[in-house]
C-alpha cells in the first residue's frame, strides 16, 4: 500500500466522515419514522379561539350560502368546488359508485375519494390531520370523536347546518336519529355527524342445531350455559359458546361489554368513576361467566385470544359453534347464500339477561375544521355531500341497508318496506322486528377523551389475563379501574 | 510545507465530496430526530390543542416509564431481542458450515435458504401466524405423526409465547442475511490454512471453532449488533404475527402515538429507541473502525 500518501484524499479521513454518517444516519433513522408521521401542524388555534374563527367563518358563510346556491346553477366546469373525503376500505367500489352519482346531481362539486385500511384508520387520520392534508369530509367512529373533536379537527354538524342551504333542518334528521346512533355522534352536548352506518352487537345462534337437539333459545347467561352444557354432552361440538377476542380490538371489548349490557350494566357513573368492578355488577358476573365458560365447564372455545369476528363467524359456519355475541352485521355474512353448508340457519335473538339490552355504535360523516376554514363555498359543498351521503332520505344510507345489510341510525328506515324486506332476506326471515326491538334497548355510555387509552389497556391486558386466570377475575376488574383513573388524569 | 497545503487541500475536496450526503442526512434524518428530541420534551397531547407545544421537560419521559405497559414492553423487547439475534447468528453459522459443503443439492440448498430474504417482514408474519393457527401446519403436522390429538392453540398463550413464538418468524426472515455475509467471509479463508489443519487432524467441530472461526469472529460480532438493531426496532413482523397484538417497545411507542393520541409520549419512545440505536451503532465501529472495514471488506487483510 505504498500509493497511500498519494491519494488525494486520505482513506483513513474519508472513512471516518463515512462513519460518522453512518452513525448519524442510524440513529436518526427512528426520529425520520416518527418526524414523517407526526409533522408539527401549523399553529394551532385553542379551544376559544378556534371556536371564534369557526363562528365567524359560519357567520360569512350564512350570509353567503344563499348567492352560493343561486350561482350553483350556472357554474362552469372550471369552478367546480373540489372536496377531499376520506373513508375506510369497506366496499369502496360502491363508496366510488356513489360518488359518482353524488356528483351528477351536484356538477359544481368535485369529490376526491381516498381511502386507507381499517385497521390503520386512526393512525392515518391522525397524520392526515397533523400534517395538514386536505380532508373535507371524513368518516369517524364513537371511538376517536372525542379525540378528534378536542383537537379541533372536526366540528359539530348541528352548528353549521342550518346555516347552509339544505334539503332539511337538522332538527329533522337529529328526530329521526335512534339514540344509541345519536349519543354514539355527541361529543360536549353537540351532535358532530350524520350516521353512515350504526349497529349493534347482538347474540345470534344456529336456529336449526338448537332445534334439532330440542333446545331453547336461551334468554340469560344461565340457559346459555345451560344449552352450551347439553351440546356439548350430546357431543355435537367442544365449544359451543364461539367468542370473538384477539386482545387487540375495540369489538373484543364491544362484546364482552354488550352481553353485560344484557343484565343491565353501566360501567361508569355520571362521573365515569368505575362501577365495574362490584361482584354484584353484571361486568363482574359476566367476565366471570366467561372464565368459567373456558376453564370450568369448557364450553367456550379455548383459543379465544386469536377469534376476529370473521373466525367466528366461519366456524360458525362450519357447525363448530351455536351461539355467540357478534356485531350484528356478521349475522348477514353468516347467512350469505354460499358463505358455508349452515348458512341460512342463523339467527338473532334478544341479548339474554334480565334487561335484554346490548351495546349500540355509530360511525359518522364528519365536517372537517379545514372545510370551514376554506371558507363557504366548501362548507357549502361538503354539506350537501354529508347530506346526500348520510341523510335518512339519502338513496346512500338506504343502499347500505339494502345491498350490504348494514344497520342504520335513522329510526324512519325501519318503516322502509324495502328495508324490512332486505332485513328479513339477509338477517333471517322475522329479524326485521327483532332488530328494530334490540336497537331500542342499545346503550351508549359516551366515550371520553381517554376511553381508547383505557379501552386498550382493558383489551390488552386486564380481560386476557382474566380469562387466562392469570389473574382474578376481581383483580383483573381493579386493574381496569386504576388504569381508568390514570387514563382520566393523565 | 508544500506537501502539507496539498493535504489539506485534498481533505477539503473530501469534504466537499461527501457534503451532498452529509446535507441529505442532516435534512432527512437529522432534523426530524432533532424535532422528535423537541417534541419529546414538549406536551403534545392531540385532544388538548391548548397545551400544546408547552415545556413539559423529562415529563413524557416519566409518563411512558411510569406507565403499566413500559415494564412489560421493556422486558419483551429485550427478550426478543436476545434470543432473535442468539438464535439466528447461532443458526447461521450452522447453514453457512452445511452451505459451504460440497454435495449434491448444495446449490438447491442454498436457493432455498435465502427465499426468506425475498419475503416482506409483514408477510413473514402472516405466513408464521398461519402455520402457528389451530388449523395450521404445524398442527397438522403434529396430528400425522400421532404426537397430538387434539389441535395446539399456540396463538392463544398470551403475550409473552407469543413475543417467544414471534422470534421464530423473525429468526426466518433474518437468517439468510447472515447466511450471506458469512459466506463471504467464509469464502475468504484461505485453504492453504484449511488444508494445513486438516493434515495435523483437525476436523468438525475442533475445525470451525480452531480454524474457521477465528476467521469468522469479525463477521459474527459485527451480526450481532447489526441483528440487535434490527431486532429491536422490528415492528412489522411482530405486529402481522401477533395478529395487531402488542407488547413491543415499538408497538407501544406507535399506540402512544396514534391510539393514545399523546404524540409527546410517542416522541419520547422513538428517541429512546434512537439512542439504543445509536450505541449499538457506536459498538459496531468499535468492533470494526471504518479504516479496518475497509480492509476487512476489500483488501482481505484482516
Amino acid at each position: 500500500m505504498s500509493g497511500k500518501k498519494e491519494e488525494p484524499v486520505s482513506r483513513r479521513s474519508y472513512l471516518k466522515y463515512v462513519g460518522a454518517g453512518v452513525a448519524v444516519a442510524a440513529v436518526a433513522a427512528a426520529g425520520g419514522a416518527y418526524y414523517y408521521s407526526t409533522t408539527p401542524p401549523t399553529p394551532t388555534p385553542t379551544a376559544t379561539a378556534a371556536t371564534t374563527a369557526a363562528t365567524t367563518a359560519a357567520t360569512t358563510a350564512a350570509t353567503t350560502a344563499a348567492t352560493t346556491a343561486a350561482t350553483t346553477a350556472a357554474t362552469t366546469a372550471a369552478e367546480k368546488t373540489e372536496i377531499t373525503f376520506t373513508v375506510w376500505q369497506y366496499n369502496v367500489a360502491r363508496i366510488q359508485d356513489n360518488i359518482q352519482k353524488f356528483m351528477a346531481l351536484h356538477p359544481n362539486i368535485s369529490v376526491t375519494e381516498l381511502d386507507s385500511p381499517w385497521p390503520d384508520w386512526p393512525a392515518v387520520m391522525i397524520k392526515k390531520f397533523t400534517s395538514n392534508s386536505p380532508v373535507d369530509v371524513t368518516y369517524d367512529g364513537e371511538d376517536w370523536l372525542a379525540q378528534w373533536a378536542s383537537a379541533g379537527w372536526v366540528v359539530p354538524l348541528e352548528d353549521y347546518w342550518d346555516k347552509y342551504v339544505v334539503d332539511h333542518p337538522f332538527k329533522f334528521y337529529v328526530d329521526d336519529m335512534n339514540p344509541y346512533a345519536k349519543s354514539s355522534m355527541v361529543y360536549n352536548g353537540k351532535v358532530y355527524g350524520l350516521p353512515y352506518y350504526s349497529d349493534t352487537f347482538t347474540f345470534m345462534y344456529n336456529e336449526k342445531m338448537l332445534s334439532d337437539n330440542g333446545l331453547e333459545v336461551p334468554t340469560d347467561w344461565n340457559e346459555v350455559q345451560d344449552v352450551a352444557l347439553k351440546l356439548k354432552q350430546k357431543g355435537v361440538m367442544p365449544y359451543p359458546f364461539q367468542l370473538e377476542f384477539q386482545a387487540n380490538n375495540p369489538h373484543d371489548f364491544e362484546c364482552v361489554l354488550s352481553a353485560a349490557y344484557g343484565d343491565g350494566a353501566r360501567m361508569f357513573d355520571e362521573n365515569y368513576n368505575p362501577l365495574f368492578n362490584d361482584p354484584n355488577h353484571p361486568y363482574y358476573k359476566y367476565l366471570q361467566w366467561l372464565v368459567d365458560g373456558i376453564h370450568k365447564y369448557k364450553i367456550v372455545s379455548p383459543d379465544y385470544l386469536q377469534n376476529h369476528e370473521t373466525v367466528v363467524a366461519q366456524r360458525m359456519g362450519a357447525g363448530t359453534g351455536a351461539m355467540t355475541v357478534l356485531a350484528k352485521y356478521m349475522l348477514a355474512a353468516m347467512n350469505a347464500p354460499g358463505s358455508s353448508a349452515l348458512a341460512g340457519n342463523f339467527r338473532l335473538a334478544m341479548m339474554p339477561g334480565k334487561t335484554h339490552e346490548c351495546y349500540g355504535f355509530a360511525k359518522m360523516y364528519n365536517l372537517t375544521k379545514m372545510a370551514v376554514d376554506r371558507g363557504a363555498k366548501a362548507t357549502q359543498a361538503a354539506i350537501t355531500f354529508i347530506e346526500y351521503f348520510g341523510g335518512s332520505k339519502s338513496p346512500v344510507a338506504k343502499a347500505w341497508a339494502v345491498l350490504d345489510g348494514l344497520g342504520f341510525g335513522f329510526l324512519s328506515l325501519y318503516d322502509d318496506p324495502d328495508v324490512g324486506a332486505a332485513i328479513n332476506t339477509l338477517y333471517g326471515l322475522g329479524a326485521a322486528d327483532i332488530i328494530k326491538q334490540q336497537s331500542g334497548l342499545a346503550i351508549s355510555e359516551g366515550h371520553p377523551v381517554w376511553y381508547g387509552q383505557w379501552l386498550q389497556y382493558c383489551v390488552s391486558t386486564a380481560i386476557p389475563q382474566a380469562l387466562s386466570k392469570q389473574k382474578s377475575v376481581a383483580d383483573a376488574l381493579k386493574s381496569m379501574a386504576d388504569n381508568l383513573a390514570k387514563a382520566k388524569s393523565a | 510545507m508544500a506537501k502539507e497545503t496539498t493535504a489539506i487541500q485534498r481533505q477539503r475536496v473530501g469534504f466537499l465530496l461527501i457534503l451532498p450526503a452529509l446535507i441529505l442526512v442532516a435534512v432527512f434524518t437529522l432534523y426530524p430526530f432533532g424535532y422528535a428530541v423537541y417534541t419529546s420534551l414538549v406536551k403534545n397531547v392531540i385532544y388538548r390543542p391548548e397545551t400544546r407545544g408547552e415545556w413539559n421537560g423529562l415529563g413524557n419521559y416519566g409518563s411512558v416509564v411510569g406507565s403499566d405497559y413500559f415494564v412489560p414492553a421493556v422486558t419483551n423487547t429485550i427478550f426478543f431481542s436476545m434470543a432473535a439475534t442468539t438464535l439466528t447468528i447461532v443458526i447461521a453459522l450452522g447453514v453457512t458450515e452445511l452451505l459451504n459443503n460440497k454435495y449434491r443439492g448444495a446449490g438447491l440448498a442454498r436457493f432455498l435458504v435465502f427465499i426468506p430474504w425475498a419475503i416482506p417482514p409483514v408477510a413473514a408474519g402472516i405466513i408464521w401466524r398461519q402455520m402457528f393457527q389451530d388449523s395450521g401446519w404445524l398442527n397438522k403436522i403434529l396430528g400425522l405423526l400421532g404426537i397430538i390429538h387434539e389441535p395446539v392453540y399456540f396463538l392463544a398463550q398470551g403475550e409473552s409465547v407469543l413475543v417467544l413464538l414471534s422470534v421464530i418468524a423473525q429468526v426466518w426472515q433474518q437468517l439468510p442475511f447472515c447466511v450471506i455475509l458469512l459466506t463471504a467471509v467464509y469464502q475468504l479463508i484461505p485453504s492453504e490454512v484449511l488444508d494445513s489443519a486438516s493434515v495435523d487432524g483437525a476436523s468438525g467441530f475442533k475445525l470451525f471453532r480452531r480454524v474457521r472461526f477465528p476467521y469468522l469472529k469479525t463477521a459474527v460480532a459485527i451480526l450481532l449488533v447489526f441483528e440487535l438493531i434490527i431486532s429491536f426496532n422490528t415492528y412489522d413482523l411482530v405486529y402481522t404475527f401477533a395478529g395487531g397484538a402488542w407488547g413491543l417497545v415499538s408497538f407501544y411507542a406507535f399506540a402512544e402515538s396514534f391510539s393514545f393520541g399523546n404524540l409527546g409520549n410517542g416522541a419520547a419512545l422513538a428517541v429512546v429507541m434512537g439512542l439504543v440505536a445509536l450505541a449499538l451503532v457506536l459498538l459496531i465501529l468499535r468492533f470494526l473502525p471504518p479504516e479496518k472495514m475497509y480492509r476487512y471488506s476489500f483488501l482481505s487483510e484482516d
